[in-house]
């Protein structure tokens, strides 16, 4: 459905990608994980034919996005980095104008414009002017013109950045809905988002592909091990020696300069909660923490390439 | 074609509804007042000193409404709405010249209100009634229509505008022939909606240039200025009569002689370059089909390179 074939892209002398190609299946959702300047907007915006690759070729459909470029944006429903919202119109107008350039025929962009600010949840707001709404909300509707048209394939670059907690459980909702009529293709830097939706995982960093894989097995590769965060209120060497000494337990590391928390780490099918528990009240010690840790994506760079990822900066 | 229309209306709205388009329609409206009262005193009120007046202000308010056309998209990032939907650049350019075209003919047709009262000053005795209170009246209940329909999204309100624009101009018909010399009137208002739109055109070419609207609009005003005040008062300056050899001449009468050649025909070219001489022409009541291909050929020239700045981000 969706073809990206060895794309390069250069700004000046920097390589903002490099040779990037996969494909995304009909009806199927894939995840672009990256931290943070890996290259995922860059991607999307050459996928989407806003900007020229350096070199390489997309397909959407078949229509290559540059030889056949309407065609190809015919498909295309795209959700960029930055809301791309007119400040000064309503909700309901800007819908109906973003349906209107995507072809919808006249009869039915009222029918369809209604249903996409149901299925966002932003049909209270409809009369409202842009520029008044909460980032949220506006990112909502931001979502909502992608898929106004009811396009075969989504590009969602980081659909749920920004949004509350209970809004990310609502939009993700919305776009598993959205698997098997649509090809979704989105963009986080979040594991967990990537996990939780994806069919397919495919993780870039640096400009690069550095892994391509369903979701169950690169959670399978990056599971190595089982971690946990304990905090228990007494003094620091008792608290690390007390853990050290349960059985299971493989590596302890202390997080805290000040306080007595440690990540302790164990076997992948082991779960040490009940006997860290346990082994910390028996001590007589009040415990403050303990919770199981989710992989990140650091994680996840570690267990493929064994090495730490190229970009700098940290990941949530 | 819909295309274009609808980002045409989007445009046109933007402009109905923001304060921006108020202020230039207000000062306008106010600078255009100032030029019909001011000879009015001396009892030769005609829309010919009006309509050369007018022309200095048009430099400086018509480049507000096209600075942030294509700027401000580039800006806020809604470009990324419009080039990622299949849309051509032919489109969005044709759309949106089309779109402050219409309003700057709003604009202008306002101050046929002059046109009104003059019918009914020129012809002593005639019927205040008709053509000049019902036109007066007509035209004031089109503006504000068409601020509701803007405002409340309302087709009807929009089609009850129209009428009541529609019964203005019949008014102003009537009062042509109350006026007497109608032929100058005519032409001066193509005149100068033509020339308003090469204004426009140039404008919107600037605004596609840059992503800051200041800049936009410094260098279209810089531009039409030379192209109107300038040029005109340097072809005042230079003489407009081929030169003639001296009867017995010597070495140096054949210099001056090719001297004066020179400055002749950079006066001819300033002034063919001169869309105040064009519009002085229109003035007299002289449509010259000349003067109509010129201006044309630069609205076509101007929104030809605007679609290719456009299309060039886009493939460079
Ligand atoms: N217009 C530009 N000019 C120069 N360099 C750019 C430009 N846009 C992006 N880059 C560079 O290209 C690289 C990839 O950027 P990109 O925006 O694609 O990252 P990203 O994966 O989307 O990151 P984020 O998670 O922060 O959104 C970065 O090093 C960035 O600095
Ligand atoms: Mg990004």
């Amino acid at each position: 459905m969706v073809e990206v074939d060895q794309l390069c892209k250069r700004y000046g002398d920097t390589l903002a990608i490099d040779s990037v190609t996969f494909q995304a299946r009909e009806g199927e959702i894939l995840a672009f994980l990256g931290k943070n300047a890996a290259g995922k907007t860059t991607t999307m915006r050459i996928m989407t034919g806003f900007m020229p690759p350096t070199s390489g070729t997309v397909r959407i459909g078949g229509a290559d996005i540059r030889e056949n470029s309407v065609q190809a944006r015919r498909q295309i429903g795209y959700l960029p980095e930055t809301a791309p919202l007119y400040d000064e119109m309503t909700v309901q107008s800007y819908l109906t104008f973003c349906a209107r350039i995507r072809e919808v025929p006249n009869r039915e962009v009222l029918g369809r414009v209604e249903r996409v600010m149901d299925s966002v949840n932003i049909i209270q707001r409809r009369n409202w002017i842009i520029g008044k709404l909460s980032k949220g909300l506006r990112r909502r509707v931001a979502l909502a013109q992608a898929l106004v048209h009811n396009p075969r394939v989504l590009i969602l670059d980081e659909p749920t950045e920004g949004l509350d907690p209970e809004q990310i459980i609502e939009i993700r909702a919305l776009i598993r809905n959205l698997r098997g009529d649509h090809t979704v293709i989105l963009s986080t830097h979040i594991l967990t988002e990537a996990q939780a939706l994806a069919d397919r995982i495919v993780i870039i960093d640096g400009g690069r592909i550095v892994a391509t894989d369903t979701t169950q097995n690169l959670t399978h590769a990056v599971q190595r091990v089982q971690r946990l965060r304990v905090e228990a209120d007494a003094p620091l060497a008792e608290v690390r020696q007390q853990l050290k000494s349960i059985t299971g337990v493989q590596l302890v590391e202390r997080i805290d300069t000040e306080r007595s928390r440690f990540v302790v780490e164990s076997a992948r099918d082991m779960d040490l909660r009940s006997r860290v528990a346990e082994s910390i009240v028996s001590a007589g010690w009040p415990l403050l923490e303990l919770e199981r840790l989710e992989p990140t994506l650091e994680d996840v760079f570690l267990s493929i390439t064994g090495r730490r990822a190229v970009a700098a900066e940290d990941v949530v | 074609m819909r295309t274009i229309g609808t980002i045409a209306e989007r445009e046109f709205k933007a402009l109905v509804t923001a304060p921006l388009g108020y202020i230039v329609m207000m000062f306008f409206l106010f600078v255009s007042s100032v030029f019909f009262v001011a000879p009015l005193n001396q009892n030769v009120a005609n829309i010919r000193y009006l309509i050369g007046n007018v022309t200095i202000w048009l430099v400086f308010l018509l480049p507000a409404l096209t600075m942030r056309l294509l700027a401000e998209e580039k800006k806020t990032g809604t470009i990324e709405l419009l080039m990622t939907s299949p849309v051509t650049e032919t489109q969005v350019v044709l759309g949106k010249y089309l779109g402050v075209l219409a309003y700057y003919g709003v604009m202008l047709f306002s101050t046929m209100q002059f046109v009104l009262v003059l019918g009914w000053v020129r012809r002593s005795g005639a019927n205040p009634f008709f053509p000049t209170y019902t036109g007066l009246l007509a035209s004031a209940v089109t503006l504000v229509l068409l601020t509701l329909a803007a405002l409340n999204e309302s087709r009807p309100l929009g089609i009850a505008a129209g009428v009541a624009k529609v019964v203005t101009l019949v008014c102003v018909v009537f009062s042509l022939g109350q006026m007497g010399e109608w032929g100058p009137a005519v032409t001066g208002y193509l005149g100068l909606w033509l020339m308003g739109a090469v204004f426009l055109a140039i404008g919107l070419l600037a605004s596609g240039l840059t992503r800051n609207q200041i800049i936009a609009w410094v260098s279209t005003a810089a531009i039409l200025l030379l192209m109107t005040a300038l040029i005109a008062w340097l072809t005042g300056n230079l003489p407009s009569t081929q030169p003639v050899l001296e009867s017995n001449p010597n070495f140096g009468s054949y210099l001056s002689f090719g001297g004066a050649w020179v400055i002749y025909v950079l006066g001819q070219v300033l002034q063919a370059l001169s869309l105040q001489t064009y519009l002085e022409n229109f003035a007299q009541g002289v449509l010259d089909i000349r003067d109509i291909v010129l201006y044309l050929s630069l609205i076509a020239a101007s929104l030809f390179f605007a679609v290719r700045g456009l299309a060039t981000s886009r493939w460079a």
